[in-house]
């Protein structure tokens, strides 16, 4: 479980989340809001890449950031992002990309190899393993992103805004994999997106942030049935239209 | 019928300026090589002087002393880079700017200094030290420390330029060392590399310091024979052969590995982002002892000079050399900005003018500067041109042949962080070229700025040139200390090396002045 308590970050005098709350538990949830609203913030304090000025930061009860100061290193939270960008290191290939976390760990080298091509083989990649990145198709890359992140087997997973360079049909592709995968793994998601019909595919419950707060927070029924801001009637209206669209089509 | 398409003008515009840019290099450069190449074939047997073995005994220990230099270099310099780059420290730009300073200076000033210092009589100095100081292994340690901050600055700013995700996945995934191992230095491989060839070129041709500490290496010899009881041109050019095969290697080898990539990695370099390391008292340590071996050899310089009465004595050595020096180096530096300008918007751009004139540039700067003072003598030593030759002039055309690259790709490093789409609509509205260049320049006016301070430094600082074709009365700072440091008043040596920092310095300074007020865009 991640948990945010009373988290409030502010960057060069400006307060970017106000007294946020959440807690993820063995779940995928969206979180959406207009741009701007501290969402991909939010993220890098889950990594431990900012720092709250106040409140903690708790993975599985164990708190990792406190007022002021990292109690746990970005790098030994084992917590695991999909980049918007995917950010593949370009010089390495897509093995060397998955090997890298594993090397950080000192997996055993007959470990590791089994891993990198069990998770290759997740994501639909055997024998794509020696290929950089820019001899990648995008929907490739953007499943080998997806592998490196998993190959891990981090305690959490957080995904920002990655489908946001694809086409309609790589996307849908793609959004499907990351359901099966990730309804396999149940391990705590935390997914930004700008597209209700990524919460709709992805996610069992929303978190919609405006101006640095929790605007409001549920399932999508009851966002919908209640909206508390003119974004989240507009976002739940939208994913509402997305599951009826899927429930007709199944 | 629709309305009709928009009447071309100035369409001659941009052929011309481009002419123009084209033609100070050419002129520049062209001469000189033409003038050795003739030379060479004039020579009946150009490979005459390659028969004795002490010829090429003395290129290999060039060689050796040069790839020396960049080895140590490489391997203090990448880790100091990277820590000035993204570690988290007190006084970090003080100290950044103090370590990077000596670059500006010519090598054998701080050479001096180390003298002062760690000399039979130095502050710090006995005859174990001086003894270090002028062997072979003295000699690469004295370039390395004047040409290290050539490796941390690029490697520092290629670092700065590495995508911002690309770092943070590798953090998160193996934390900041391995973050900056297999990740940061990969990714700037392309600034190392330029600086690694920087470095190799750069300690191949110095003159001064292994003059000075008595060291023999090959473009001595090709020196030497351009002066004194040995003048001979013919041969120079000969000895100056395998120097030209080694610029072209050298350059093959920055196109491979740098190039326009290069340009791409320096230019991405100036975002803000938090840092990868957080404090660590032994990363200040190294920053405040790279600081130090900088700042060192000036104090040292500083205290010998006022300590024999040098400042007192300065005035009735020092001439015109100052003013000598200040206005080649000016003249020089407009007119490659003024080319830059241009060729480094085309080289951002990646047209053909551009790219192919950045080739030749770099060659040109890679060239052991002896060669260039051969091709310089022997094209305009003669008395149809003796207007340009026995005046100030003479060191314009030399420093614009060496140093043009610096203008054209500190302008495309800045350029090419302009999104093209600002040029593309200016001209979808019919912009001409020059209102596109102006609009360039608008939005980075620190390329200009840059390229002119850039140059301008690297012009006082010549030594291997300036030493070889100033004409009479017309003598800069560098070669004035020069010929004084073997038969004037040494306190006097020192206090003109140190009106020589102060002079640099201060034209660092207003650059940096007028750099900040330049780029302010709120």
């Amino acid at each position: 479980m991640i948990e945010m308590h009373d988290v409030t970050v502010r960057l060069g005098g400006r307060t970017i989340l106000d007294r946020i709350n959440l807690s993820i538990g063995d779940e995928v949830v969206a979180l959406a809001g207009p741009s701007g609203c501290g969402k991909t913030t939010l993220l890098r304090v889950l990594l431990g890449l900012e720092t709250p000025a106040e409140g903690e930061v708790r993975i599985h009860g164990q708190v990792v950031s406190a007022p002021g100061r990292l109690v746990v290193l970005p790098e030994h939270r084992n917590i695991a992002m999909v980049f918007q960008d995917l950010a593949l290191w370009p010089h390495l290939t897509a093995r060397g990309n998955l090997a890298f976390g594993l090397n950080a760990r000192k997996v055993a080298r007959d470990e590791r190899e089994r891993r990198i091509a069990a998770a290759l083989a997740w994501v639909g990649l055997d024998g794509k393993a020696d290929k950089r990145p820019g001899q990648l198709s995008g929907g490739e890359r953007q499943r080998v992103a997806i592998a490196r992140a998993l190959v891990l087997d981090p305690c959490a997973l957080l995904l920002d805004e990655p489908f946001a360079s694809l086409d309609i049909l790589l996307k849908h592709e793609i959004l499907g994999l990351l359901a099966h995968l990730l309804a396999e793994r149940r391990l705590p998601t935390l997914c930004v997106t700008h597209e209700p019909r990524d919460a709709a595919t992805l996610a069992a419950r929303v978190i919609i942030l405006e101006g640095g707060r929790v605007a409001q927070h549920g399932t999508l029924d009851e966002i919908s049935s209640k909206p508390a801001t003119p974004f989240a009637n507009a976002f739940a209206r939208g994913a509402t239209e997305v599951r009826t669209s899927q429930s007709g089509q199944a | 019928m629709g309305r009709p398409l928009m009447v071309a003008r100035d369409k001659w515009q941009q052929p011309l300026i481009i002419a123009g840019a084209t033609a100070v290099i050419v002129v520049a450069i062209g001469p000189p090589l033409v003038a050795t190449l003739g030379q060479l074939i004039g020579v009946g047997d150009a490979l005459a002087p390659f028969a004795t073995v002490q010829v090429w005994r003395l290129l290999v220990r060039s060689l050796l002393l040069a790839a020396t230099v960049t080895a140590l270099a490489l391997a203090i310099g990448v880790p100091l880079g990277i820590t000035f780059a993204r570690a988290r420290m007190p006084f970090q730009r003080l100290l950044f700017g103090a370590h990077v300073s000596i670059l500006f200076l010519p090598p054998f000033l701080p050479t001096l200094g180390l003298f002062h210092l760690f000399g039979r009589e130095g502050y710090l100095g006995g005859p174990l030290s001086a003894a270090l100081l002028f062997s072979d292994l003295g000699c690469a340690l004295a370039l390395t420390i004047t040409l290290l901050p050539a490796v941390t600055a690029l490697t520092a700013i290629g670092a700065r330029g590495v995508d911002a995700s690309l770092e943070e996945a590798a953090r998160i995934a193996g934390g900041p060392w391995r973050a900056a191992a297999f990740v940061v230095a990969p990714n700037a491989a392309p600034a190392i590399a330029l600086a690694g060839v920087v470095v190799f070129a750069l300690a191949f041709s110095e003159l001064g310091v292994p003059m000075f500490l008595r060291t023999d290496v090959y473009p001595a010899l090709v020196f030497s024979r351009l002066g004194g009881m040995d003048f001979a041109p013919g041969e120079a050019a000969a000895f100056a052969l395998p120097l030209v095969v080694l610029a072209g290697a050298l350059m093959w080898i920055e196109q491979r590995l740098a190039g326009g990539r290069a340009v791409a990695a320096l230019g991405g370099g100036l975002r803000a982002r938090a840092p990868l390391f957080a404090f660590h008292p032994v990363m200040l340590g190294f920053s405040v002892l790279a600081a130090c071996a900088s700042l060192a050899p000036v104090a040292a310089l500083l205290a010998h000079g006022a300590e024999n009465g040098g400042f007192v004595e300065a005035s009735r050595w020092i001439g015109a050399a100052p003013f000598n020096s200040v206005l080649a180096a000016s003249l020089a530096a407009a007119l490659m900005t003024a080319a830059g300008a241009v060729l480094g918007v085309s080289l951002a751009w990646r047209g053909v003018t551009g790219v192919w004139f950045d080739r030749f540039t770099v060659l040109v700067f890679l060239l052991p500067s002896a060669i260039l003072g051969i091709g310089v003598a022997i094209a305009w030593n003669h008395s149809a041109t003796n207007w340009l030759y026995a005046s100030v002039l003479v060191l314009v055309v030399a420093y614009v042949a060496r140093y043009s690259a610096l203008a054209t790709r500190t302008v495309a490093a800045a350029i090419v962080q302009t999104p093209r789409s600002l040029d593309n609509a200016a001209r979808t509205i019919g912009a001409g070229y020059l209102e596109r260049l102006k609009l360039q320049f608008g939005i980075a006016p620190q390329a200009l700025l840059g390229a002119f301070a850039l140059t301008l430094v690297f012009s006082l600082r010549d030594l291997e040139t300036a030493v070889l074709l100033y004409p009479p009365g017309g003598e800069p700072l560098t070669a004035r200390i020069f010929t004084l440091e073997a038969n004037g008043p040494p306190g006097v040596v020192s206090a003109l090396a140190v009106l020589h920092v102060l002079i640099t310095f201060g034209a660092i300074g207003l650059a940096w002045l007028t750099l900040g007020q330049g780029s302010r865009h709120d």
